[in-house]
């Protein structure tokens, strides 16, 4: 074997580790997103504040103080403090906590389950693909946040049921995704080579098609995270879920609510200006990684 | 010689589409023996694939096999269920396809995808597997195998990626590999470079290979005997070289002649409407008589039986019936 050996052997070979100046090829690839890069920084400062926040801050979240209720921002307050006394600035942090695990773990739940099953009825097909796929249209008939709100109230105001409720809502969203990209998938010939050399069905699905039907997922759970503050938010509005004294963001902002009359606007400013902005960042985030995708792949 | 280890019996493969059926695969008959290079020449469309992929049984679900046997030494490959089947995958059958690159993982490193085969057959740990990918690399003549086991698809040419695709396919020594035109895309220098491969592995692990492919340059070059198929159904089958030197079917003879030749000039008019044309799919007899020069009554409505004329010859064509010479 070795004349064919030596006959190949002025192939050039590519070095499959990144060189230096790939690598900063790469992060001049990414500048060409502002939007996604500005996006990738605000959620970095939130989960800064999700790590140091709380030992930063001297207030208690929850504990009243009569002796300054609804008082002006000032130096010791520097957001002002709501109807009980209590810090907001120190609320808003310790929501942000709150808020940005009920957005990862909707998102993931969603994500997991959505895609295992979407690669299932996509893969194999038949009765089982036709009954899922029916009741995905059904949830979809309902807005998300709709059906969030009707399971939240039907199971009961918990963080738990909550993140389910939500989950739950955005999951056809990741089964029809998924599905679509396994239909194609299924096709490709590297599926028959993987069946050929022995592999049983599940295998071919889970391992070796899987993976490559998960992009658009990836994108659609960055969006979904920025979806789950609005509708986790949304839903405390209500006074569904997460009911006070919780600090939670929507909790605060309906607290300020029925004061943007009386001019106490530090109450609901702050809290709606965490939710817009980490939605905006999550939106910013999903938006770009789909142009990069499309842009990768021309 | 020795028994077939494969025996294509009758096999019969259809196409449901809403209206009718269609006869792909019309009840072919071929037997392949230990080591040796079959060749399955026929044009687009004469079912070459579809064998391949019935012996598989990884066959499209709009096509279903309705007829005949594939025994494996001496089990029926259509009767078993899927676990058994996934026994043989791989382990005594393998395949390598058209496209190489396409039927590699493009998410998986080259030198995992070949493990993880290596892992399904043989009990191994998988540090052990890993290192025998490498190993099975540098035997199908991938230099610098330790690092191209860790490149992904997408940075290995078409020829590298084949080599690639055969190494899996050998991880767990089959008793015959099925090479479904392992040439397509790939440019002369690199086609020549895997025949070679091919018959070296032959050679070496005893594998028979049953080759696919619609070029007679390489049918000569590479291959112990030739089945020719026109329309799903096998024409002639025979050594290579009375293929070449002594061609009985007036459709093998017709093929030999429509290859392009330096030193004669063909006869392009003649072999025009050659390809198989919808309606014979339909016609209960032999499905180049209505292209045939020398076409009989029979022809047209009964199937010819199979004509032995030297051992290992073998023409389906009512020319060569006793009755008739």
């Amino acid at each position: 074997m070795s004349s064919t050996q030596n006959s190949i052997q002025n192939i050039e070979i590519k070095p499959s580790v990144i060189s230096r100046s790939e690598f900063l090829g790469k992060i001049r690839f990414f500048t060409r997103f502002p939007l996604f890069i500005f996006g990738i920084l605000v959620i970095l400062f939130y989960l800064l504040v999700v790590i140091f926040g709380p030992s930063l801050t001297v207030y208690d979240p929850t504990i009243p103080n009569p002796q300054y209720t609804l008082g002006q921002p000032n130096s010791d307050y520097p957001f002002g403090t709501d109807k009980f006394g209590r810090d907001i600035l120190t609320r808003v942090v310790y929501a942000t906590r709150l808020d940005l695990m009920i957005a990862l773990l909707v998102a993931s739940l969603s994500f997991s389950i959505g895609s295992l099953m979407g690669c299932i009825v996509g893969y194999y097909g038949g009765w089982l693909d036709k009954v899922i796929m029916r009741v995905v249209d059904v949830m979809f008939a309902f807005p998300a946040f709709i059906l969030a709100m009707a399971i939240t109230s039907a199971l009961g105001d918990t963080v738990q049921n909550v993140i389910i409720a939500i989950a739950t809502a955005y999951t056809p969203y990741f089964i029809r995704l998924t599905r679509g990209e396994m239909l194609t998938l299924r096709t490709r010939q590297y599926a028959d080579a993987a069946i050929s050399v022995g592999n049983p069905s599940w295998r071919v699905a889970l391992i070796h098609l899987l993976p490559n039907a998960l992009t658009p997922s990836l994108v659609q759970m960055t969006l979904v995270s920025g979806w789950a503050i609005l509708d986790a938010a949304g839903l405390a509005f209500l006074g569904l879920g997460i009911t006070p004294p919780t600090a939670e963001w929507g909790v605060m902002v309906s607290e300020g609510a029925q004061r943007i009359i009386t001019g106490e606007w530090w109450v609901w400013l702050y809290p709606g200006a965490a939710i817009v902005l980490a939605a905006f960042a999550f939106n910013l985030v999903g938006d770009g990684l789909r142009d990069i995708m499309t842009r990768e792949e021309q | 010689m020795s028994a077939p280890i494969i025996r294509v019996e009758e096999l019969t493969v259809s196409l449901n589409t809403d209206d009718h059926q269609r006869n792909i695969i019309d009840s072919i008959s071929f037997d392949m023996f230990p080591k040796e290079i079959m060749g399955l020449v026929g044009e687009s469309g004469s079912g070459k694939t579809m064998t391949a992929l019935s012996i598989m049984q990884l066959l499209p679900k709009t096509i279903k096999i309705c007829g005949g046997s594939i025994w494996y030494e001496d089990k029926d490959l259509l009767k078993m269920t899927s676990r058994e089947i996934r026994t043989i995958r791989g382990n005594k059958i393998a395949m390598i396809f058209q496209n190489p690159r396409m039927a590699l993982n493009p998410l998986m490193r080259v030198g995992d995808q070949i493990a993880r085969a290596v892992c399904l057959h043989c009990e191994v740990s998988s540090e052990k597997s890993k290192s025998m990918a490498v190993e099975l690399m540098s035997q199908v003549g991938i230099p610098d195998a330790e690092s191209r086991a860790r490149s992904y698809p997408h940075q290995l040419s078409g020829g590298m990626a084949q080599r690639v695709l055969i190494a899996m396919m050998l991880a767990c020594k089959p008793k015959l590999l099925i090479a479904d035109e392992p040439t397509t895309g790939l440019d002369v220098t690199i086609q020549a470079q895997i025949f070679k491969l091919i018959k070296e592995i032959q050679s070496e692990i005893g594998v028979a290979v049953l080759l696919i492919t619609h070029d007679f340059g390489v049918v000569s070059e590479v291959c112990d005997r030739v089945g020719v198929m026109y329309a799903g159904q096998i024409m002639e089958i025979s050594s290579v070289i009375d293929v070449f030197t002594n061609p009985k079917h007036p459709y093998t003879q017709r093929l030999l002649k429509s290859i392009l030749r330096v030193d004669r000039k063909s006869d392009l008019d003649t072999n025009k409407a050659l390809s198989p044309i919808s309606a014979v799919f339909d016609s209960p007899g032999c499905r180049f008589a209505s292209q045939c020069d020398c076409v009989r009554p029979e022809c047209l409505w009964e199937r010819p039986k199979i004509y032995t004329d030297s051992p290992g010859h073998s023409v389906y064509c009512f020319n060569y019936s006793r009755d008739n010479k």
